[in-house]
């Protein structure tokens, strides 16, 4: 009899710490809302961006919660997978507001999803901070309700810039900026030709090719005719390929090449070999910057919070780090508005102008975009990746000029 | 600049006339809008990067086990999957090609996934130089190769029982069955010439440009292009559209602007279906 006593006891006490969960240790729970892209097409990204809130959510509750109007909150957020449909996410965002009754929103993988799941959350009047999604068209709405962590993309290549009139040494003055013809290197081109000329640099040719053109063998000759100090090339990953090995053919040597994309991935290095030393690439976050916030302490801080969630051989990325961004960008705009009533976090959010762990800067415009940089970037150096700005993060110094292919 | 141009647009032709070639020749003869032509290039170029990662062997060699692969692949398609269908007529080879694409396209994403390969010679990236202009080495040689294949595809059906079969056959097809030729055997031996180009093609593309399953679509547009310009089934025909078409493309990025480079040729190409639309050299074949 005393021995089922004993049981008993110890069932109720399981019991009871299951019930309460989260609120055994917290006044009230902030309820957060994360449809994201589990399966489907881009079910890989949706499953980082989720990682980066599992991070955070374990990473406050662990850390005394979120305090505002003298009550501590833990945090929840309840996930469900989008299947990379912009029609699902918002039906599911729907759901998260009507039944669930989020506070909050953190936005999912890709532009498109967001676009949808955004209206739902400015029907409803519920902020949605999205991680993943800097298509001009969805901060044009006039919306009140959303905010972008990551900068729109004529912002990707503009540190590059600054890295030309900060740290190059003797300064580059003529600058030929190549691009393929499509939405996103087209934002990506123009954002770097406006900042070079805000610099001072002399941009001596803009051009678009086709996209997905294999051999611009004409284009280049062109640009050699032209023999600007800096190459910008903004494309995709086979444009970085075919740009550098057309380069070397048409013995054509800018000092410095620059690109929007497709350096800082692991084909880069196993198909262009030494010859893509030297090129520098603009990048939105690295887990090698060296930031602080409250929240997380440092970027190292970060990436051992990430490692001790999901072992050893996780590196978060920009994608993990974002919808983190997301999360803290969230806590700070609470605690400085003192209050979980969505009109004045959404005061503080706008006002907030702060460096993170997990993000370069944030600072938000009227329409929610995040227009704070200094992001980095990186350059190939001896067949590694180096980061080379800005300053506070640096690895090594950019390695500046690029020599000439019949000297390397 | 004026001999980098011509360098740079010859080069490219070159490479042009030998993958329009195939497709030609498919079209023109067997009767087979061949969708599929562009997955069977890419497939060449994927056989040579792993003939360079295991045995490191210079696509400019297996380029041979290219052709050999994909003439006996383009037979066995054109026997067990195309030639039971030709009563379909051309809507049934055009679903069966690009069902064929898709297979092809999708096997090879199986295997070596959407990332784009390169094939890294030795000599990759080096160029000889004449004056002030560049003349990149595998480009080339690339050239020089096409050249010699052209001209060979030229002789088999010039000087070869077979290949005067496959012209008897197409010039007049009841007369050549009159006489015993075996009209299908033909077909098929054509066809399978065909993709034993794109293979080479393949091969041959590796080695100076990235590829990956998305340039699929690509080459079937230019091949389209290229066999139009030339008239279908014609061997100079398709050399000369594809050197019209490295013309084209390198002159509209030199002189009007490198977004219409690919405009350009499809420019030409309705403009040629307008006013010749037999192609710029001659008629049908050889004819």
């Amino acid at each position: 009899m005393l021995k089922n006593k004993w049981l008993l006891l110890i069932l109720v006490s399981i019991f009871l710490l299951v019930v309460t969960g989260v609120s055994f240790a917290f006044d009230d729970v902030i309820k957060i809302g994360a449809a994201v892209s589990l399966t489907g097409k881009v079910a890989y990204e949706g499953n980082l961006v989720k990682q980066g809130y599992q991070v955070w959510e374990k990473w406050v509750n662990d850390h005394g919660g979120i305090t505002a109007g003298g009550k501590t909150y833990g945090v929840e957020v309840i996930y469900y997978d989008d299947e990379s449909d912009p029609v699902r996410g918002a039906k599911l965002t729907e759901k998260l507001i009507t039944e669930d009754k989020v506070n909050f929103l953190g936005g999912p993988y890709s532009s498109a999803i967001t676009f949808a799941t955004s209206a739902i959350g400015e029907k409803y009047g519920v902020i949605t901070i999205a991680p993943e999604a800097n298509a001009v068209n969805i901060y044009e709405r006039g919306y009140k309700y959303v905010f972008s962590i990551l900068p729109p993309a004529p912002m990707l290549m503009a540190p590059i810039a600054y890295m030309m009139d900060e740290m190059l040494d003797p300064k580059p003055k003529t600058v030929a900026i190549i691009v393929a013809n499509d939405l996103f290197p087209l934002s990506c081109g123009e954002g770097f030709r406006d900042k070079c000329k805000e610099l001072g640099f002399e941009v001596v040719l803009f051009e678009k090719y086709p996209a997905g053109a294999t051999d611009i063998s004409a284009l280049l000759t062109k640009v050699k005719a032209l023999n600007p100090d800096v190459l910008g090339v903004a494309g995709y990953t086979a444009d970085s390929l075919m740009a550098i090995r057309q380069c070397k053919e048409l013995g054509l040597n800018p000092k410095l090449y620059a690109f929007s994309v497709g350096v800082m991935v692991p084909a880069f290095l196993n198909e262009m070999g030494a010859d893509g030393n030297y090129v520098v690439e603009g990048e939105w976050w690295l887990p090698e910057m060296k930031l602080q916030d409250p929240i997380f302490g440092t970027t190292a801080d970060y990436v051992k919070a990430c490692k001790d969630l999901f072992g050893e051989d996780f590196k978060p990325q920009y994608w993990t780090a974002s919808s983190s961004a997301a999360g803290s960008i969230l806590q700070l705009a609470i605690e400085k508005a003192d209050s979980i009533e969505t009109d004045k976090v959404r005061e503080a959010m706008a006002s907030l102008d702060v460096e993170l762990a997990t993000w370069p800067a944030v600072a938000f415009n009227e329409k929610g975009q995040n227009i704070k940089w200094i992001h980095p970037v990186i350059q190939v150096q001896d067949g590694k990746f180096v980061l080379v700005y800005p300053e506070a993060s640096q690895q090594n110094a950019p390695l500046y000029p690029t020599p000439a292919w019949k000297d390397r | 600049m004026g001999l980098q141009f011509f360098i740079n647009a010859i080069l490219l032709g070159g490479l042009y006339a030998l993958m329009g070639l195939g497709f030609s020749l498919q079209w023109g003869i067997s009767g087979i809008i061949n969708l599929s032509y562009g997955a069977m290039v890419v497939l060449g170029s994927y056989l040579s990067l792993v003939l360079f990662n295991t045995l490191g062997l210079d696509p400019f060699i297996s380029l041979i086990f290219s052709g050999f692969i994909l003439f006996f692949l383009g037979a066995l398609v054109y026997r067990f999957s195309l030639q039971p269908l030709l009563k379909g007529g051309i809507v049934f080879t055009l679903i069966i090609t690009f069902a064929i694409r898709l297979v092809i396209e999708n096997i090879i994403l199986l295997i070596w996934s959407a990332d784009y390969r390169t094939i890294r010679v030795s000599y990759a990236g080096s160029s000889l130089q004449l004056f002030n202009t560049f003349i990149p080495l595998t480009k080339f040689l690339t050239f020089i190769i096409a050249g010699i294949l052209v001209y060979f595809t030229y002789l088999f059906m010039m000087n070869t029982k077979i290949g005067k079969g496959i012209q008897a056959v197409a010039l007049d097809k009841e007369g050549a069955l009159a006489v015993g030729v075996d009209d299908q055997k033909m077909y098929m031996i054509n066809f399978a010439v065909g993709t034993a180009l794109a293979g080479i093609t393949g091969s041959l593309w590796a080695n100076i440009y990235s590829f990956s399953p998305h340039i699929i679509g690509v080459i079937v547009g230019k091949v389209f292009i290229i066999a139009i310009l030339g008239g279908l089934g014609n061997i100079w025909g398709a050399a000369a559209g594809g050197i019209l078409l490295g013309f084209a493309e390198t002159s509209g990025a030199t002189f009007i602007g490198s977004q219409w480079q690919e405009a350009i040729g499809l420019v030409i190409m309705v403009a040629v279906l307008l006013f010749r639309p037999h192609g710029l050299i001659g008629k049908k074949f050889f004819g």
